[in-house]
């Protein structure tokens, strides 16, 4: 199989029927990324994006295509990682992390749940708990990136979110009828709040895939361990669902990523929760009492 | 015979060598699909419909999420 340019592809991407060599696929990618940061305005002038970086692929190739921006337009870059504290998993990815940083020349923050929130993961885990350990950890890991970068000062969060999340997520709140969660995958926030920092998510339109052959072709050191509580049931239901679907019929996930996109500006506003602050700590929630309060409470 | 490595998994597996076996059918045979892996043939990222030749080093690598 080989390239339009002639030389061997590495990749074929099923869904628009282009073979592409190593050379073309990266500049492919970086040409995708730039595109979505301009079609939702994701980047603006003296910006202060805090990349939160876990040290897997989707962070770091996040990471290294944004210094790669950031080096041709006016905005400041740090790169933030939460420890959650599971050891022999995340004591491995926070070193790639490092090492990634201090190749790029980036700085690099690390918050720890046990230092800020008193409990790492791996207590957690133990104890006898009704939520699956992801639940906790998803809501502390949020409130944590939220907080820590405000405080350094930024006022955007990337992340890694890729094509595949996006569209697990959008089918997983539809299906459960999650409507308010349903109402926040979008591009961009409805509504604003000076505590929250909002998020952005420059790889949404980029497979996967996509992700890993671009850390791979570029050389990029990430870490390819899976985390040992990782088991979203449904989740992997979804994802199976929807590589099965995409097998039969390519394009499926960019169908569902658009559909869903097309009628963001319509369901946003009715069904998103406005921001209140939390009664007990201040921070950003859609309730009078945020998640992260009331899970601490229980532990 | 053909080296299967999964990086992942940290595993080997060997898989006899036939005529025209390509990329896809060793990923197939392991449960995986060209939405779900990415291979490594000796050492260089190949595209599924590659035939295999006897002695290939072949890693594969999930997709998965992180």
């Amino acid at each position: 199989m080989y390239c339009k340019c002639g030389k061997k592809a590495i990749i074929f991407r099923r869904y628009s029927g282009e073979k592409l060599c190593e050379r073309c696929f990266n500049k492919s990618m970086i040409e995708r990324v730039k595109k979505v940061i301009r079609k939702y305005s994701l980047i603006e002038k003296n910006d202060f994006i805090a990349a939160a970086v876990s040290g897997g692929k989707d962070s770091l190739v996040l990471l290294h295509i944004l210094k790669k921006f950031s080096e041709k337009y006016p905005f400041d870059l740090i790169a933030v990682t939460i420890d959650e504290g599971i050891k022999g998993y995340r004591d491995k990815t926070i070193e790639i992390v490092k090492k990634n940083c201090k190749l790029l020349g980036i700085e690099s923050k690390v918050y720890s749940f046990k230092k800020e929130l008193g409990h790492s993961m791996d207590e957690i885990a133990k104890r006898d708990r009704k939520l699956s350990a992801c639940s906790y950890c998803g809501v502390f890991r949020r409130y944590l990136l939220n907080k820590k970068t405000r405080e350094l000062g930024c006022n955007k969060i990337a992340i890694g979110h890729n094509l595949d999340d996006e569209v697990q997520t959008i089918l997983m709140n539809f299906l459960r009828g999650d409507l308010s969660r349903f109402g926040r995958t979008g591009s961009y926030y409805i509504y604003s709040n000076e505590r929250f920092v909002p998020r952005i998510k420059p790889l949404r339109e980029i497979p996967e895939k996509e992700n890993v052959v671009y850390a791979l072709s570029n050389n990029i050191e990430v870490g390819f361990s899976r985390c040992p509580y990782a088991g979203e049931a449904y989740r992997n239901d979804i994802r199976e669902f929807l590589n099965k679907m995409e097998l039969e019929q390519p394009t499926t996930k960019y169908s569902l990523l658009r559909s869903y996109d097309k009628i963001y500006p319509l369901i946003a506003k009715n069904l998103a929760k406005k921001v209140k602050y939390c009664e007990k700590c201040g921070e950003p929630t859609i309730g009078d009492i945020c998640k992260t309060c009331e899970f601490l409470e229980k532990l | 015979m053909i080296k299967v490595r999964f990086l992942r998994e940290d595993k080997e597996e060997l898989v006899e060598y036939k005529e025209d076996l390509k990329i896809e059918d060793i990923l197939r045979k392991f449960g995986y699909s060209s939405e779900t892996a990415v291979v490594k043939r000796n050492g260089k990222i190949n595209t599924e419909d590659e035939n295999v030749e006897d002695n290939d080093d072949i890693l594969i690598i999930s997709v998965g999420s992180g």
